[in-house]
């Protein structure tokens, strides 16, 4: 059983997004496995998607309450994050290889070294991390970065603009090992049914304002 | 197999182009060369090691010698020495937070209080400590390739008589750090700046930021030539 998680908050995403995961899910992966939705907003999910509540008194906002997902009380003990505005077209069980560390996507779908060069001063402006996929299991250490962000929450979304920059400069993790995703807005808005899921991140315009066969045939 | 720099030549292929600033002495000068305050002349030489060693710094490092940085730096020096701190001396230790090449500060130093304490350097970025040993000389520098915003701890044990902060506009509020040192912070409401996370409105809230205990001194410059409400902003005191 592989489960599967996934984060919607405020009203950026409806549940058709939560629904539509659930499905792509259903058509790729070959192994039993749970979908579950980490929300304040259960409604209109489907009775599939397992819901936990978010903890609002934490009073994050946006991606930053993707950090739940370090805590050793977050109730899922191995998984697969998978943020909403993405697209799966193939299998990704083999992504499921838990390590000592938090995996996370390398992005190497953009020009690293141009944007180092662009980043110098900037320096926490580079990453070359993407938490849109994510992979933990019973022995990931990942409490260590829950407590760090809790004791220095107000520093951390202070100087970061994001998790993946906030991980990539201060802690240690893992990157997957092959190639499973790319972002469609990074490379060249580019359809391509080569690589198992296609990110829609760097951009206020999701998969679903974009009118493709393609994304109609897949994002369903 | 030779470890490749970014857009540059490998490790086994850098070339040595020579002119510390610290050589300067060794040659003659004329007169007219010796009102100047710091060598720019050897500034020559640095530039093409930088030119040719990394040429992807080409352009951040001809910004840590504009006129911008020159007005801020000397402002500092001018006002450490003529208006605040008459003990700073060759004996006095010197930390730079956010030290980037040190290009003029280091030499600022040498020139205005001659000391003879190796200069601490603190930057997040490992190449701008890398150059600043190319350019300055490892003789009388001690680099440390840490981020300032998760060292504080360490910071604080630091002994050292003066710590400099020139890039407070680059950082968290340094509110809650402690030191006994004295205390030299800048910063500017330059806001435009994506690299500028903590610029300021106004030298009130700068000051307040500070969380001196005993201000010895504040000011504010113009940022720029072409235009009048963006301000840099100075505050000298203690923290202790």
């Amino acid at each position: 059983m592989i489960n599967f998680v996934c984060l919607k908050w405020g009203k950026k995403y409806s549940a058709e997004f939560v629904n539509k995961l659930h499905g792509m899910l259903k058509r790729n992966i070959k192994k039993p496995f749970k979908l579950y939705c980490v929300t304040e907003d259960p409604k209109n999910i489907n009775n599939d998607v397992e819901i936990i509540p978010l903890d609002m008194s934490l009073g994050l906002e946006v991606w930053w309450n993707k950090m739940v997902l370090f805590s050793k009380d977050f109730p899922v003990k191995h998984g697969m994050f998978l943020d909403l505005d993405l697209i799966i077209q193939k299998d990704i069980t083999k992504m499921y290889s838990p390590t000592d560390k938090m995996q996370f996507l390398y992005t190497d779908w953009i020009d690293l070294k141009q944007l180092k060069a662009w980043t110098i001063g900037d320096n926490y402006k580079y990453c070359d991390i993407n938490s849109s996929v994510l992979v933990w299991g019973e022995e990931t250490k990942k409490d260590h970065i829950w407590k760090h962000f809790i004791e220095n929450k107000e520093k951390i979304v202070f100087m970061y603009k994001g998790i993946d920059n906030y991980i990539n400069h201060v802690h240690k993790y893992d990157i997957f090992e092959s190639d499973w995703a790319y972002s469609y807005w990074n490379c060249n808005e580019e359809y391509r049914d080569d690589v198992p899921i296609i990110l829609f991140d760097y951009n206020q315009n999701k998969q679903d304002t974009i009118d493709a066969e393609w994304v109609r045939r897949l994002w369903q | 197999m030779a470890m490749t720099l970014r857009n540059g030549p490998t490790l086994d292929e850098k070339k040595d182009i020579g002119g510390k600033i610290t050589d300067v002495k060794t040659r003659p000068n004329t007169v007219t060369m010796d009102k100047f305050p710091i060598p720019v002349w050897e500034w020559s030489r640095q530039m093409l090691d930088i030119a040719y060693n990394y040429p992807h710094r080409v352009e951040d490092f001809a910004k840590s010698f504009s006129r911008n940085q020159f007005y801020a730096k000397c402002w500092m020096m001018e006002v450490l020495r003529a208006e605040v701190d008459f003990t700073i001396d060759r004996q006095t230790r010197w930390w730079i937070l956010g030290s980037w090449y040190g290009t003029l500060i280091v030499p600022l130093i040498w020139q205005y209080f001659g000391t003879l304490k190796k200069i601490h350097m603190c930057d997040f970025d490992a190449e701008s400590l890398e150059i600043a040993e190319r350019l300055h000389g490892k003789r009388r520098l001690m680099t440390h390739n840490i981020d300032v915003n998760w060292e504080f701890d360490r910071l604080e044990k630091v002994k050292t008589d003066i710590m400099v902060n020139t890039s407070c506009e680059h950082m968290y509020p340094m509110t809650d750090f402690k030191t006994d040192a004295l205390c030299v912070f800048q910063s500017t409401n330059f806001k435009e700046d994506y690299a500028h996370i903590n610029a300021v409105d106004s030298l009130e809230e700068f000051e307040e930021q500070c969380n001196m205990t005993q201000v010895l001194w504040k000011g504010e410059i113009p940022f720029h030539d072409y235009d009048d409400h963006h301000k840099r902003f100075m505050i000298i005191g203690y923290k202790s």
